[in-house]
């Protein structure tokens, strides 16, 4: 076996991680570099091999296919591409009267109080979209034919402003494609050229604002992506590794460079989607769990994602900016919490954590770049929770003088407390928030997250694991040592997956079996594609079949998993219709605790996942396998003033190096247990205790409940 | 620190923590509330029936403290929310007492509710035997049982022909079980009863929600400390507002803003007068709405939670949008009201059937723009006038589900964001009771739901209400029944008094309401009365054109590169870029290019002619 290895592009670091020939996980990271990502990329895979003793030809060749490893890349890139709005020119042909779709979207909710803000405009400039005469209706018959000869003006009007994608999008193509794919064929005799995206071919969704608006962002990240893909396998190439790059996507599966390029869209958020793999194979391998809340903290943001049933929890609500492409991707919900983000006292004197934040520069007060503001960084230095000479795996010291005068200055003398009451009161702000941003996807969601393992990753995360889980009522908790590259190493571990789906509104009570059938048959046969196209062996492949639907005169679905009701030539017949309800019945009651056990189904999307398992595993060192209590005097780094408010304030606790620690330590709160590239604080009365595969698991000796923080 | 309320008084308790509550705790406990107004709504939308409330999201919830203040409200509805303790606190005077597992059904302008329908659910929240908090959880019905299939009647000459049921904070559940008789009656009387029973469950679920954690939170942290959190919070929105009202001027401002008539029943429509007074050094904003005429016979009569929510709502709109929206926080902003008074305190058997939006609209517009002579801080004109055909109640049969009836509110096709300082207007704001804080229903969706077809919805060229920053252009809103014939009921206001400008701007888009037949087209058009609910046989159809705000300053000072981009993007035409706002373009480039020379010398020109005219 090779290497397996994940290169992550965030905003701030761009991290590598790497399952060894020994089964083994490290995590390196390097700056990322905007000007252009593959220096930022090379110098971590650089790191990476000095770390191995190798040079960077021998370990991009020990991470080829052919040495039996593999290297894929997940990113922000495309995400930052839409935001920006430095994407492709895209031209829009649409249903006349509709030329305001993208403008209205579903109506963008602001504060109803809060008048200081421009309207955002439409995806796609209004002049870029011409309308042509056509009407499909809601059953999908032709009430107005498609006006051709419009079509060839609008094409015309296109290549005279050197338009060289077009999105097509008409009301009702889902219901009926009919016209859209004759648009596709108008314009490719006009010029064969010319990149045609449409709108029931990417997002087959009820809704034309989603469907639309995705359809406009795939076709404005067609050539980009195509680009990218293909500079990342150059230049890797030409840095030794041999064969192809996997290119992470949404849904949190690994595809080749094609698949990507033929459906950009799903390249949005490849890099944070990984979160969530990581984490369902942590609570998975650590403690056989398959339900997990996965926390990924860094300097500007905090990301939280959710795994029901071993499954990342994908949704169709995720937005982008303004935009709410309506697609299913891995539901990754992001607020501006990070350990730069800027404490401050407002006019009613009540202390408020971000959203505005100090980023990396100038960064926190403490890291002496200029910073005058207090940032939960220097919060969490001023408590003791960080040590201020091993910071990043030592690369940088902290100063906690500028730390406590830029408290003082900002939180403390306003307030008139104590310097530790005002940094604990920051950190308890900032937990706040952070907790509120968990129940978004969680108990907003339906879900009840208190039996469900809390996965603690990001450098900054693990000084407030305890408080999370304490305001979620989550007893189990785990940090893995990787938690600073969390992202990266889900990569590692990833799957070859690809989402097909297609809309048919049918009810159960006069179910349109031949309607969904021959859907579902098209739905397999695109995930056989997709096998054959990637070569899946066929004892790895494993499909999902999952349908959405809801009660009658409800309008938000719910995803029903239905592969157990299907006949063995995957249809769905009486008997699998009624599993089906049933399984509807039971989902609802979990989201919303009621069931109306007499209504019937309406179904609107079904969604097939294709999945060529990947197989790989973590594997630990055998030599240690007997459990040691006792931490060994050299994980000892000393003693360190630190505050824990149960403990009755600052006290002297014990800081341990996680490096040295081994299988079974365990750890007594008060206490602080630092890694290259996170560092932990143990509160009181909660003990850590290492795990078989050199993570931390925190338990609480007295049950959860405790209040204030 | 803590401010001992007249209900403490009398039941003699004093609530004092020591050291009062410290400044970690402020931060956890709040944001704890937030969550739980959160959880009530998101409850409230995913398990809704209709679409009003499950996809438009016109419904609302709040928490309010022991006294029945509002202390905490999630992202709301303005109307609905700026006074919501006003709807719960009748609940004191109900004969049996307040109990634990009560729930109050209140829906009537006359005790404290904004209109018959929205349906508020109230549950008081005990903790040992205690009463600690209401949750109350506001939604608009699909229909309430009035006399024709809409939620609004503006031509009901009193109560009685309005038609609605009447709940005056009614005990609709005791012991945690529905009150059966009350059920029968409420199924019996509205439209598509098992729709509204599914929005029941949905408003039960959402004020039981939170009350569960509610109950969680007091038992986690002792009723005596969230006793005095509750009023320390309320202290802190007091002093958040204070400090924003201390930045305006002392003294005495007046403003009167018009509704339009409705033809043969209010031939005068109606005017508002609103005089505001500001004491600075105490931080109070009062504004006198009592001289204005008193309850007409139509249903726009104002009742005392509407005219209080949109007199508060129109001074919040100037204000940090940061200041906490609680009672502690509103109640400086006092509202004079006079009982039986078209602008205020309406009284039975006057029918406020339409009180949450029309007049409610322009008071918001009203107050937002009298402020404008208080200060210039977050400057805005008036927003656009409100129900078009756009927004109509329709209601029929679906030959598609076996001639199922069907009634439901659409909430798209009207735009209305006024011109403020600094931005052009929101263009999905909708109404002024709402600012923006509703969904847009898209084609797809209604014409799944419904048997009906749009044909357009589309921005209409030069409608902006000009400025240096424009208002949002109206909006063509073209509807067709499918089958089986549609009626609409709407109240289209903004036909005669356009939405006015301010500091300069141009007035905003006369509204329209017509229909054409589709075999003849548009010059087949037909003009409908601004209030009314006529019926569309297969081959008509219904247009809605909404009316739109005010601009803000003067359109001469707009950003030629702003007038530019609309020019291209077809908001404006060129002959109102170089008439209206003095910029002259070149159309050669794709994107159009300022002539900037031009642009300069026609201004000049246009400016001295200006001079001209007023000298």
């Amino acid at each position: 076996m090779g290497k397996y290895v994940c290169i992550d592009v965030g905003g701030t670091f761009t991290d590598a991680a790497v399952l060894d020939e020994n089964g083994d996980i490290n995590v390196f990271k390097a700056p990322t570099t905007p000007h252009d990502y593959l220096e930022g990329m090379l110098e971590a895979v650089n790191r990476a091999a000095d770390y191995y003793n190798e040079t960077l030809e021998d370990f991009l060749l020990s991470s080829s296919l052919a040495s039996g490893g593999a290297l894929t890349h997940g990113s922000t890139i495309a995400t930052n591409a839409v935001l920006e709005k430095k994407v492709g020119k895209v031209g829009l042909i649409v249903t006349k009267g509709f030329r305001d779709v993208l403008l209205f979207r579903d109506g963008p909710i602001k504060n109803p109080f809060d008048f200081q803000i421009d309207f955002p405009e439409p995806y796609i400039p209004r002049y870029l979209t011409l309308p042509v005469d056509e009407r499909m209706n809601a059953e999908g018959g032709i009430d107005t034919p498609l006006d051709e000869d419009g079509v060839r003006g609008a094409v015309e009007q296109f290549r005279a402003w050197d338009v060289d994608t077009i999105a097509v999008c008409l009301i009702w193509s889902v219901a009926n494609p009919a016209h859209e794919q004759r648009v596709r064929e108008i314009i490719k005799e006009i010029d064969p050229s010319i990149e045609v995206i449409l709108s029931s071919e990417v997002n087959p969704c009820i809704r034309e604002y989603r469907r639309w608006v995705s359809a406009a962002m795939d076709a404005s990240l067609k050539r980009l992506i195509a680009t990218y893909c293909r500079r990342v396998n150059r230049r890797m190439n030409e840095a030794g590794f041999e064969g192809e790059v996997g290119m992470l996507n949404s849904t949190g599966g690994v595809g080749s460079a094609d698949e990507l390029i033929a459906r950009p869209l799903y390249a949005i958020d490849s890099g944070p989607a990984l979160a969530p793999v990581a984490g369902a194979r942590l609570s998975r391998s650590e403690l056989t769990e398959a339900d997990a809340v996965v926390l990924d903290m860094g300097g500007t943001t905090f990301d939280v994602s959710c795994v029901r049933d071993g499954v990342c929890a994908v949704s169709r609500e995720a937005k982008i900016g303004w935009e709410i492409p309506g697609m299913s991707r891995v539901n990754v919900h992001s607020i501006g919490a990070g350990g730069g983000s800027i404490a401050w006292v407002d006019a009613g004197d009540m202390v408020r954590v971000g959203p505005q934040s100090a980023g990396s520069q100038p960064g926190p007060a403490c890291y002496d770049r200029g910073g005058k503001q207090a940032t939960v960084t220097d919060a969490n230095l001023v408590l003791g929770y960080l040590d201020p000479d091993y910071f990043n795996d030592g690369k940088m010291n902290l100063r906690m003088d500028l730390a406590e005068q830029a408290i003082k200055a900002s939180v403390a003398d306003p307030l008139g407390l104590s310097l530790e009451e005002a940094a604990f009161t920051i950190w308890t702000t900032v937990n706040a928030n952070m907790v509120t941003a968990i129940k978004d996807i969680t108990i907003w969601q339906g879900i009840d997250p208190r039996d469900f393992v809390m996965v603690v990753g990001g450098g900054a995360c693990g000084a407030h694991a305890i408080p999370l889980a304490e305001g979620l009522e989550m007893s189990k908790v785990l940090i893995p040592k990787t938690a600073g590259a969390l992202s990266a190493v889900g990569g590692v571990f990833s799957d070859a997956i690809s989402e097909f789906s297609g809309s048919i509104y049918t009810e159960t009570r006069d179910f349109d079996f031949a309607g969904v059938n021959s859907m579902l048959r098209s739905l397999f046969k695109q995930g056989d594609a997709f096998f054959e196209r990637n070569h899946i062996e066929p004892d790895k492949r494993a499909v999902e079949v999952w349908m959405e639907g809801r009660y009658p005169y409800q309008v938000w679905e719910i995803p029903v998993r239905i592969d157990d009701f299907l006949t063995s030539s995957g249809e769905l017949d009486d008997d699998g219709l009624r599993g089906m309800v049933d399984a509807f019945h039971a989902e609802h009651e979990k989201a919303f605790a009621v069931r109306e056990a007499t209504a019937f189904v309406e179904c609107v999307f079904w969604r097939l996942k294709a999945i060529g398992k990947r197989g790989l595993e973590q594997r630990y060192d055998d030599v240690n396998l007997d459990p040691v209590a006792a931490p060994s005097a050299s994980a000892m780094k000393g003693r360190r003033q630190a505050y824990f408010r149960e403990a009755g304030g600052m006290v002297e606790t014990p800081l341990y190096l996680g490096l040295q620690l081994q299988y079974g330590n365990v750890i007594e709160g008060p206490a602080v247990i630092v890694e290259p590239t996170t560092t932990i604080a143990i509160q009181p009365k909660y003990v850590a205790e290492v795990t078989k595969y050199g993570n931390y698991l925190i338990n609480s000796l007295n049950g959860h409940g405790s209040h204030g923080r | 620190m803590a401010v001992v309320t007249e209900k403490e008084a009398k039941t003699g308790r004093v609530i004092e923590v020591e050291g009062g509550i410290e400044p970690y705790l402020m931060s956890v406990l709040s944001s704890r509330l937030y969550c739980i107004g959160i959880e009530m709504t998101n409850t409230m939308i995913r398990s809704a029936r209709s679409l009003l409330m499950s996809i438009c999201r016109d419904l609302s919830t709040a928490i309010c403290d022991r006294n029945g203040d509002v202390i905490s409200l999630p992202p709301c509805i303005p109307v609905h929310c700026a006074n919501m303790g006003l709807t719960v606190k009748p609940t004191f005077e109900h004969p049996e007492g307040v109990h634990e597992g009560d729930l109050f059904l209140n829906n009537s302008p006359y005790t404290g509710n904004t209109h018959h329908a929205d349906y508020t659910y109230i549950a008081p929240v005990f903790s040992d035997g205690e009463l600690m908090f209401f949750t109350a959880a506001k939604g608009h019905q699909a229909d309430c049982g009035n006399s024709i299939p809409s939620t609004y009647v503006a031509t009901a000459h009193d109560l009685y022909e309005e038609g609605a049921l009447d709940w005056p904070c009614v005990k609709i559940q005791r012991n945690f079980e529905d009150v059966p008789d009350l059920i029968k009656i409420a199924k019996a009387r509205i439209r598509v009863p098992d729709q509204w029973y599914g929005d029941y469950l949905a408003g039960v679920g959402s004020a039981r929600i939170g009350e569960r954690r509610l109950k969680e939170m007091c038992a986690e942290y002792g009723n005596d400390l969230i006793r005095a959190f509750c009023d320390a919070y309320q202290e802190y929105g007091s002093k958040r507002i204070a400090e924003e009202i201390r930045k305006f001027p002392a003294g005495t401002w007046d403003y009167t803003i018009k509704h339009d008539p409705i033809p043969g029943l209010l031939p005068g429509g109606v005017k508002i007068h609103i005089i505001a007074t500001v004491n600075p050094d105490e931080g109070i904003v009062t504004l006198d709405l009592r001289d204005n005429d008193d309850s007409k016979d139509c249903g726009l009569n104002l009742c005392e939670a509407t005219a209080l929510a949109s007199a508060r709502t129109g001074v919040l709109n100037r204000m940090s949008p940061d200041v906490p929206q609680n009672e502690g926080a509103m109640s400086h902003i006092e509202v004079l009201m006079r009982d039986g008074c078209c602008v205020g305190k309406a009284k039975s058997p006057y029918s406020s059937s339409v009180a949450t939006t029309n007049v409610a609209d322009r008071l918001i517009s009203g107050v937002q723009c009298l402020m404008n002579q208080i200060s210039d801080i977050r400057g805005m004109a008036e927003g656009g006038a409100v129900q078009c055909p756009a927004v109509s109640v329709i209601s029929g049969k679906d030959w598609r589900r076996n001639d199922e009836p069907y009634v439901n509110q659409l909430f798209c096709g009207m735009t209305g964001g006024p011109g403020v300082h600094g931005h052009d207007g929101w263009v999905t704001y909708q109404y002024p009771c709402t600012g923006g804080a509703l969904y847009w229903t898209g084609t797809e969706i209604m014409e799944q739901r419904y048997p009906v077809k749009v044909l357009e919805e589309e921005l209409m060229v030069d409608s902006a209400g000009a400025g240096q920053w424009d208002s949002a252009p109206a909006c063509k809103f073209v509807l067709a029944p499918r089958h089986h014939p549609l009626m609409a009921a709407y109240s289209c206001d903004g036909i005669e008094n356009l939405p006015k400008g301010a500091y300069g701007g141009l007035d905003g888009h006369q509204a329209a309401a017509w229909k054409y037949t589709i075999a003849e087209g548009e010059g087949s058009r037909v003009d409908l009365p601004p209030f009314a609910n006529p019926e569309f046989p297969l081959g008509e159809t219904m247009v809605s054109e909404s009316s739109s705000g005010g601009g803000f300053g003067d359109p001469l000072e707009r950003d030629p590169e702003l007038v530019r981009h609309r020019v291209r993007e077809d908001w404006t035409s060129v002959q109102k870029a170089r008439d209206t706002y003095g910029v002259v373009l070149d159309l050669k480039p794709e994107l159009y290019a300022v002539d900037y020379a031009a642009t300069e010398k026609l201004r000049a020109r246009m400016l001295a002619d200006r001079a001209g005219a007023q000298s």
